[in-house]
């Protein structure tokens, strides 16, 4: 089946150019994740890359759906997502001191 | 009574499904390939009633202008509401015509299986044969065949019909992701139209030996 670059553009309407970004943030039911997303699927599905908290190397990767993914924050300098995540992280921590 | 009737279709919007299917084409040397792969064969469960979901249905009674029902994409239980509203309506003919009627029959067969909705018993037929059949393939009666292939928009150019106008079923996920579905249930009806127009046509050729609505002999 050979789409049409008309399919092809209103498939992209509202889900264009996440890809290649750094996220922080809930991602649906999975609270505080951080991520890349690495590629756009079809329907609104995206491939991303999650990273850990604790040491910041990579740890599984898995499928989201675009409304999803929009709650989280998104970053296109890589500083300024390690930055976002470190703070996010100290928050977290405050919350749970005595 | 006969019924023309076209369903359209979208690829599997469950989580899971995407998931799985991902991992099927997971490698980590080579995540833009793995993408794609992924992408091509989660875009093509719009094909079958397995994983592959309907998004609007629209059908004809005779004469009839064409009743459509279109899902409601807002609700998690969208597809089971409007399949269920579709078994409930007048439905019940003793004819059944569509274009490419196997994938139709099968979409809606399929998906009332896994959501759950009885369906009268024309739609919930198995192993339908040509020879006891209360369907008919417009594709197929062209054809003369069950494996020959015709598209409906060359069918109408060939009997000068109006057209699809540049939309096909390719394009639906991508328009009702962009909320165009009242296009895309708008299509569907013309399809409808489409359908009875090439039926007619061919049932009442001259030329044609095929057998009239209703005659299963």
């Amino acid at each position: 089946m050979t789409k049409s670059a008309a399919a092809k553009e209103t498939e992209k309407v509202g889900s264009q150019n996440l890809v290649g970004l750094f996220f922080v943030g809930n991602v649906g039911d999975r609270r505080g994740h951080q991520g890349h997303v690495l590629a756009y699927l079809v329907n609104g599905f995206y491939l991303v890359q999650f990273f850990s908290w604790v040491m910041g190397d990579p740890t599984n990767q898995g499928v989201v759906r675009l409304e999803d993914l929009l709650q989280a924050e998104f970053y296109t300098d890589h500083g300024q997502w390690i930055e976002a995540g470190e703070n996010l992280t100290r928050r977290n921590m405050a919350k749970v001191k005595p | 009574m006969i019924i023309y009737l076209d369903t359209e279709t979208v690829p599997s919007s469950r989580l899971d499904v995407a998931e799985h299917i991902a991992a099927k084409h997971f490698d980590a040397d080579d995540i833009a390939k793995a993408a794609k792969k992924a992408a091509a064969d989660l875009d093509k469960t719009s094909l079958s009633g397995l994983f592959g979901e309907l998004a609007v249905i629209s059908w004809a009674n005779g004469e009839r202008e064409p009743r459509t029902l279109v899902r409601n994409f807002s609700k998690p239980d969208g597809e089971r509401e409007m399949l269920q509203a579709f078994a409930n309506s007048d439905v019940d003919g003793d004819t059944i015509v569509a274009h490419n009627a196997e994938f139709d029959r099968n979409m809606i067969r399929q998906r009332a299986i896994v959501l759950g909705v009885q369906l009268p018993d024309v739609y919930s037929a198995i192993e339908v044969k040509p020879w006891n059949s209360s369907w008919r393939c417009t594709m197929s009666m062209w054809c003369d065949s069950r494996m020959g292939r015709v598209s409906l928009d060359d069918l109408c150019l060939s009997f000068g019909l109006p057209g699809k106008g540049g939309v096909d079923g390719s394009m639906v996920a991508g328009m009702v992701r962009a909320g165009r579905i009242d296009e895309v249930a708008a299509y569907c009806a013309d399809d409808v139209r489409r359908v009875r127009a090439i039926y007619q046509r061919m049932v009442r050729s001259p030329a044609s030996r095929m057998p009239s609505a209703g005659d299963d002999a």
